[in-house]
């Protein structure tokens, strides 16, 4: 797998697009590239693109609610993206990525031609790669910093730091699972006893004896039931003998009861029927009398019709009659109301005389009216103009008063500033008497010139003395040299004589030794004998023992010797003295040498110095031909002419200022009074108008008095002394008033006429009624007289009977008792023949009665025998026996309690039986599983797996490690494991010899973490060949020459064609690496890639 | 035309962590004044001038020394090409600077026209295919593709550019072709690093053009001549021996006349004198220490590079000491004693894939505890409903 091109926007702090192409120049080629910038410019955020594009998660953000990508996306943005091209077995893909801040990622993967494949882009990239994201990450990220903390790590961190890198199988959940599932089973095996603990004891023998126990119970009791039931079966015989008796005898009562009512019942009948036949005789006589009443009461029903039928009639005449009445009396009233209501207005009439011209009054007066009134309005509409010129006349001289002080005010103003602007031109004037602007440029240009000729000077001037002492001193020095001289010259005079002496004293020793020698005659022929010159005591011509010294005088010989020895080491001595002498007068020679130069050096310097002061005094005189030289002055002198310039600046802006002002202030003098002179012709002009105005008011006052006397003359005196509308409004009113009552009055006389007429007509037609009204009451009385006299009869008949209905009533009432009597008669038969009936039936019961006497009289032989039976089988000599026993309820009911109790305790015993049997075999089952549990638990104690899973890896991975150490360390170096405590590495150059992994160097440790890197990507790369891994910050600690071991094997890996990408702030290893990524931090927080090669 | 061919000079080698900064002075300083004595007109270096990719500032500045000396007292033009050690594009970085000092420096080609040097410049007499280490990884991308087919395809490549740069030249003009790879035939030794891991496979000697005069290859650090085809295909190997087993052979640079119609007139190889002998030293630990105590072990106040190989079957702590000192007291540097030991057994690990599997890391943790049995059915159920338990709380 190769990263081909990445491609990114707004992730983290790349705000803008950016784009590394791996296949351009200079990325193509590189094998190791850096890829650098200061911590935090987002180096790992390239990373996290290509994780992000590839897996849709990154190491940090694994993609759960609080890691989810989007935290990707640069802060205030709302979406980004990122792009990777790859390739795997030898084809092209493209994978992309993008997120919305709200909203979920979406991720697409496309072929080299632009097609897409799919948008599960993880899950193919994971099929395409053969690696899941964390596989992808250990072998694409390389995790050299982590093996380098794990070489140098303790035993138990070096597990838990591989653990955490090769990303491993979570034994540590695995072991908490473990005993967590041991633990439950424990606490429910636990619980289990526990409760078969809490339940009932309870035994097979248990139950069965209780049960035994039941059914003796249980027999004992249904035997005393069936005793009990012959014994109340008895009982029952008995008492429905006893009842059967007891009918019989109540049925033979009943029969003598029902036949004395019978006896009564008889009597009552025959009263009943001589009543009714009483009443029947009577019914018939009385019955002749009412029909003869009632045809008398019809004949006065007639008459009475008669009399009826004639009243409406008289009632009619007599309503006729009220309602003329009626009506003559409204017609007096209302003659007499208006007769009033005449007299009335003719009073007003008399009482309010008026004029007979009085309409054409009202209509002179009336227009006068309006013209006073329209006089009035336009005496108002005057007035009102003159008091608005009066006003305006006198706001204008306000005003113009106003600008009268504003004009004083102007002129002081002026005054003013006139005498400052003279002050300025003054001031101006004595500044320039001193000197103009000129002047001092000119002054400044030279001592500006100056300054550095007089520093120069100074300097020189310092310099001269410098160099005059120091000659001064290097004089001195010579001095002493010379002096030291002759000391050193007297020195080796003497010391050349010592060497002469000890020359001597060497030369004499030698003589006194040859002498020595050659006092024997052999030492004496030695001595003569010459190489190759025949010997001349043997005339050999070789002398092996030419050199060989016979000893004579030994002591003399040796005396002599030591004198020589000592002698020479005098004269030694002695030259080496002397050459010390001669070394230290050369070195004192040299140094006087130097000296010389120095102080002919020093002379020449002063010269030159004189020279540069006498030519940069002459260079100041032509600029200040009377001041001494002195920086300090000249800058004093700049300072002045500045001070001056300024003042003279100042003074300047001072007077143009001030003839500003001037002008300002005349200006504004000159506004002032045209104002004044404009308000005054406004006030005139005012005026004018005012006294126009006056003069048309009086005018039209004249005219208003004149018309309003017009107008009262036309008014009668009645309405003077009121206003004029006033009076023509009441004189109108009453004008009104008259009219109406000359109206009234005469509408009231002609109604008079008509109600006199109606009057005369209604008391006509009153007396013609009152004559028909008479007639027809007599009529009325003469039938009712006739009607009273057949009623009279019928009363005297009937006994007081007058109408029909009373005679139908009375004959009502004979039948009603007739019937009466009828009714009784029969009832009391009835009840006769109900009597004989009960007689029947109570006889019949009497002979039932006595046939169930005799058969329950048979039942109780029959129950009785059976009681005594059983009694003699229950063992009771006697039924007093048996009913003590009944009489004794409580041993009953305690034999009932006893049973019931009896079998309450089968149920308990039977149901805990069944209940410890299930907890039994669950308490089997629990046991066994845990115990396969606790035994799992017993295999794989503490972490023992886990370490031994990792010691696996482990080895898995030392082995692959090693195969990249031989590679990296040109073979020097292997691991060697024997458990992750122990490891150590063979020195293949060493013979073999073995290191503990902690006593590694540096760059030792670095090779030997990346080969473990290295190993571990090997270990999880799945089946795809990877050529771009990443290495991110592993070179904390590499000194300078570490970093040259590790770069050469970093750059040695290019040959196993895999590209290196180094993700690092560490200055001396990026800049060692040609080809970079920068990434570089701009100001606004955002970041840019700039690639270097 | 005089031409002296030499290659692989791996300027900033280390041996055994030993610099060899002064060896590789050495050679150049003699190299120049081969060049003077035998008034050689053109040098040809056939790659892998350095041995890394990001060379120290020292070697550099060796290499440079070498060219400034060379064109400023010398009048011969030189080639030079990049091998697959070089970084092709640092090599050829100041190329046209170098061209006024006569050296031409060829280090990345995507075309047989980048490689064309026809010398001298203003009247040619010759022409040189300087044909740099072509990274297979130039091979433009095809989908699909197998190993073998892409290796074939890599090699059909070499042929045609090869091919191309015979085309590109003057007919008339001899022709000289460099390279640096892999011929089908070569003697490898120890220190080439295999190339075929880089992706370059070898070619064929067929697979060169005809109507040549001479192939002067690098790559391969044994000097050696293919002899099949008319003209010479040599590899000049490299001048100081880069790991002991290089040792036992002689280092040479060679010599060429060239005449003007490419006939091969002079064909001489030159020994290298050697500047620091590496020796290897065998046998056990007696016969070792007596031939260190015999043996002279520092030359005209040059120490010698040994490397004992130790005939131990167990290793013994401090021998290594034992051996350095020995032969340190005679002057000699030891920078290795490598035990010849028995391979080590290896432990019989779990394949890959178990490692993901905890059921088989626990069967063989089982076997391991439980005196060589696998779990017993009952066991190895209760662990398989334990990973259960723990895939359910995940």
């Amino acid at each position: 797998m190769k990263i081909c091109k990445l491609k990114l926007k707004n992730l983290n702090s790349f705000r803008y697009p950016v784009e590394i192409n791996f296949e351009k120049p200079p990325l193509d080629d590189a094998s190791l590239v850096a890829i650098t910038g200061p911590t935090g410019s987002g180096k790992t955020t390239l990373l996290d693109a290509i994780c992000v594009a590839l897996y849709g998660k990154t190491p940090r953000l694994s993609g759960n609610q609080n890691q989810h990508p989007r935290h990707l996306i640069s802060h205030g943005e709302t979406e980004g993206f990122a792009e990777v091209y790859f390739e795997a077995n030898n084809t092209r893909y493209h994978a992309t990525w993008s997120i919305k801040r709200k909203g979920s990622p979406k991720a697409q993967l496309f072929d080299n031609f632009g097609e897409l494949i799919t948008t599960k882009v993880a899950q193919e990239v994971e099929s395409i790669l053969g690696l899941d994201f964390g596989a992808f990450k250990r072998s694409v990220m390389l995790a050299q910093g982590e093996f380098g903390a794990f070489l140098k790590a303790s035993n138990e961190e070096r597990r838990t730091i591989l653990e955490a890198t090769i990303d491993s199988y979570d034994y540590d959940l695995l072991k908490q699972t473990l005993n967590d599932k041991v633990k439950r089973l424990e606490e429910a095996h636990a619980e289990l006893d526990e409760r078969r603990n809490g339940i009932l004891e309870s035994s097979c023998e248990q139950v069965r004896k209780a049960r035994d126990e039941l059914d003796r119970l249980q027999q004992a009791a249904r035997e005393a039931q069936r005793l009990l039931l012959a014994r109340q079966e008895f009982d029952r015989a008995r008492l429905e003998l006893e009842n059967a008796e007891e009918a019989l005898r109540s049925a033979a009562a009943e029969i003598a009861a029902a036949e004395e009512q019978i006896g009564v019942d008889q009597a009552i009948f025959d009263e009943t029927e001589a009543s009714y036949s009483a009443a029947s005789t009577e019914r018939d006589q009385r019955m002749q009398v009412y029909a003869a009443a009632r045809s008398d009461v019809e004949r006065a029903g007639d008459r009475f019709t008669e009399v009826n039928r004639r009243t409406p009639v008289l009632t009619d005449l007599s309503n006729q009659i009220d309602t003329l009445e009626n009506r003559l009396a409204n017609g007096q009233t209302e003659q007499t109301e208006l007769q009033e209501q005449i007299g009335d207005a003719q009073r007003f009439l008399d009482e309010n005389p008026l004029p007979s011209d009085r309409q054409q009054r009202l209509t002179r007066a009336t227009g006068l009216l309006a013209q006073l009134d329209s006089l009035q309005n336009q005496l108002e509409d005057r007035s009102v103009s003159r008091d608005n010129c009066a006003e305006s006349v006198s706001s204008l001289e306000n005003r113009l008063e106003t600008l009268s002080r504003a004009r004083e005010e102007r002129l002081a103003e002026r005054t003013e500033t006139v005498t400052a602007l003279e002050n300025a031109d003054a001031e101006l004037d004595n500044l320039q008497a001193d000197g103009t602007r000129e002047d001092w440029d000119t002054g400044r240009q030279q001592a500006l010139q100056a300054q550095p000729i007089a520093q120069r000077y100074e300097t020189t001037r310092r310099d001269l003395v410098a160099a005059e002492g120091r000659l001064h001193e290097l004089n001195e020095a010579n001095a002493e040299f010379d002096t030291q001289l002759t000391q050193i010259e007297d020195g080796l005079a003497n010391q050349a004589e010592v060497c002469q002496h000890a020359e001597e004293a060497v030369q004499s020793c030698e003589e006194a030794r040859e002498s020595a020698l050659l006092a024997n005659p052999i030492n004496q022929l030695r001595q003569r004998l010459q190489p190759g010159e025949p010997c001349s005591v043997c005339g050999a011509t070789d002398h092996p023992c030419a050199d060989v010294v016979e000893p004579e005088n030994e002591n003399l010989l040796q005396d002599t010797e030591t004198a020589l020895a000592d002698a020479r080491d005098v004269a030694q001595a002695a030259q080496d003295q002397m050459q010390a002498l001669r070394t230290r007068q050369a070195r004192t020679q040299q140094n006087s040498l130097n000296t010389a130069e120095q102080i002919e050096e020093g002379t020449t310097k002063i010269e030159t110095l004189r020279n540069e002061t006498t030519q940069l005094l002459a260079e100041w005189r032509r600029i200040y031909p009377n001041a001494d030289v002195s920086s300090d002055w000249a800058a004093e002198q700049v300072d002045e002419v500045d001070t001056a310039i300024a003042a003279l600046e100042t003074a300047r802006q001072v007077h143009t200022q001030a003839r500003h002002d001037c002008e300002a202030a005349t200006q504004r003098l000159e506004t002032c009074e045209s104002d004044i002179a404009r308000e005054t012709e406004s006030l005139n002009e005012t005026e004018r108008q005012l006294s126009e105005f006056s003069g048309a008011v009086e005018d039209l006052r004249v005219d208003i008095a004149d018309t309003e006397e017009r107008f009262w003359e036309l008014l009668p005196n009645t309405f003077h002394g009121v206003t004029p509308q006033e009076a023509v409004g009441e004189f109108n009113n009453i004008i009104e008033a008259i009219g109406t009552r000359e109206d009234e009055r005469r509408n009231a006389e002609a109604r008079l006429q008509v109600i006199n007429t109606e009057i005369t007509a209604n008391e006509d037609s009153l007396e013609n009624l009152r004559e028909r009204c008479a007639a027809s009451q007599t009529e009325i009385d003469a039938y009712r007289s006739e009607g009273e006299v057949f009623l009279e009869a019928a009363r005297e008949v009937t006994g007081g009977l007058g109408t029909e209905d009373e005679i139908n009533a009375a004959i009502d009432a004979l039948e009603t008792e007739l019937q009466a009597r009828e009714a009784e008669r029969n009832n009391a038969n009835r009840q006769l023949q109900e009597s004989q009936n009960l007689l029947t039936e109570k006889q019949t019961a009497h002979g039932i009665c006595e046939g169930l006497r005799d058969e329950c009289a048979e039942e109780l032989g029959t129950a009785r025998q059976a009681y005594f039976d059983r009694l003699e089988e229950a063992g009771f000599d006697s039924p007093e026996a048996h009913d003590r026993v009944f009489q004794d309820e409580a041993q009953l009911e305690a034999e009932q309690t006893a049973i019931e109790e009896q079998q309450r305790r089968v149920a308990l015993l039977e149901d805990a039986l069944e209940r410890r049997r299930a907890l039994d075999d669950e308490l089997c089952r629990t046991k066994q599983k845990m115990a396969r549990w606790k035994r799992l638990q017993g295999i794989i104690p503490r972490n023992d797996l886990r370490d031994f899973a990792l010691e696996i890896m482990f080895k898995q991975m030392v082995s692959l490690a090693n195969a990249q150490l031989k590679y990296l360390t040109s073979e020097r170096y292997q691991l060697k494991v024997k458990s992750i405590a122990d490891l150590t590495v063979i020195d293949r150059w060493n013979a073999n010899e073995k290191r503990p992994v902690e006593t590694l160097s540096g760059g030792e440790s670095f090779l030997t973490s990346l080969a473990l890197a290295l190993a571990l990507s090997e270990l999880s790369r799945g089946r795809s060949q990877l050529n771009s891994l990443f290495l991110d910050e592993g070179f904390g600690t590499l000194d300078s020459e570490t970093l040259d071991t590790a770069i050469a094997a970093l750059e040695g890996l290019r040959m196993q064609g895999r590209n290196i990408f180094l993700i690092s702030h560490i200055r001396e290893l990026t800049r060692r690496l040609p080809v970079k990524i920068e990434v570089n931090k701009k100001g606004n927080g955002s970041s840019s890639i700039d690639i270097r090669g | 035309m005089k031409i002296l061919h030499t290659a692989d000079w791996h300027i900033g080698q280390r041996l055994h962590e030993r610099q060899r900064t002064d060896e590789h002075e050495q050679f150049l300083n003699w190299l120049l004044k081969k060049i003077q004595e035998h008034q050689v007109e053109l040098l040809l270096v056939s790659g892998d001038i350095f041995d890394t990719a990001l060379p120290s500032s020292e070697s550099i500045d060796l290499y440079y020394q070498f060219l400034n000396t060379f064109s400023k007292e010398t009048q011969a033009y030189a080639v030079i090409v990049a091998g697959n050690h070089d970084s092709p594009r640092h090599l050829e970085a100041p190329r046209e600077f170098l061209k006024m000092g006569r050296i031409h420096v060829v280090g990345l080609a995507n075309k047989a026209d980048d490689c064309i040097v026809t010398l001298p410049p203003d009247n040619p007499r010759i022409a040189i295919a300087a044909v740099p280490y072509l990274s297979e990884g130039a091979l433009r991308h095809l989908s699909y593709e197998t190993e073998v087919d892409r290796n074939e395809r890599y090699r059909e490549w070499l042929k045609m550019f090869y091919a191309d740069c015979v085309d590109a030249v003057p007919k008339e003009l001899p022709k000289i072709l460099m390279g640096h790879l892999f011929v089908q035939g070569g003697t490898i030794g120890d220190s080439e690093r295999n190339v075929q891991i880089g992706g370059a496979t070898a070619v064929h000697v067929s697979d060169f053009p005809k109507d040549v005069s001479y192939v002067a290859l690098g790559h391969l650090h044994r000097p050696q001549t293919i002899k099949e085809t008319g003209y010479p295909i040599r590899y000049s190997g490299s001048p100081i021996p880069l790991r002991f087993n290089e040792a036992e052979y002689g280092k040479k640079v060679y010599l060429l006349e060239l005449s003007d119609d490419g006939t091969l007139m002079q064909d001489e190889e030159i020994e290298i004198p050697i500047f620091k002998e590496l020796c290897i030293v065998e046998g056990d630990k007696a016969s070792v220490i007596s031939a260190a105590m015999k043996g002279n072990w520092k030359v005209n106040g040059v120490s010698k590079y040994i490397q004992v190989k130790l005939k131990l079957t167990t290793s013994k702590v401090g021998i290594g000491d034992t051996i350095r000192q020995a032969f340190s007291d005679r002057g000699g540097d030891v920078l290795s004693v490598e035990l010849e030991l028995p391979p080590p057994e290896l432990e019989s690990l779990p394949s890959v894939e178990d490692i993901e599997c905890p059921e088989e890391i626990f069967e063989q943790y089982h076997r391991v505890n439980c005196d060589g049995n696998a779990p017993d059915d009952d066991l190895a159920r209760t662990f398989r409903e334990l990973l259960q338990l723990v895939e359910e709380s995940e």
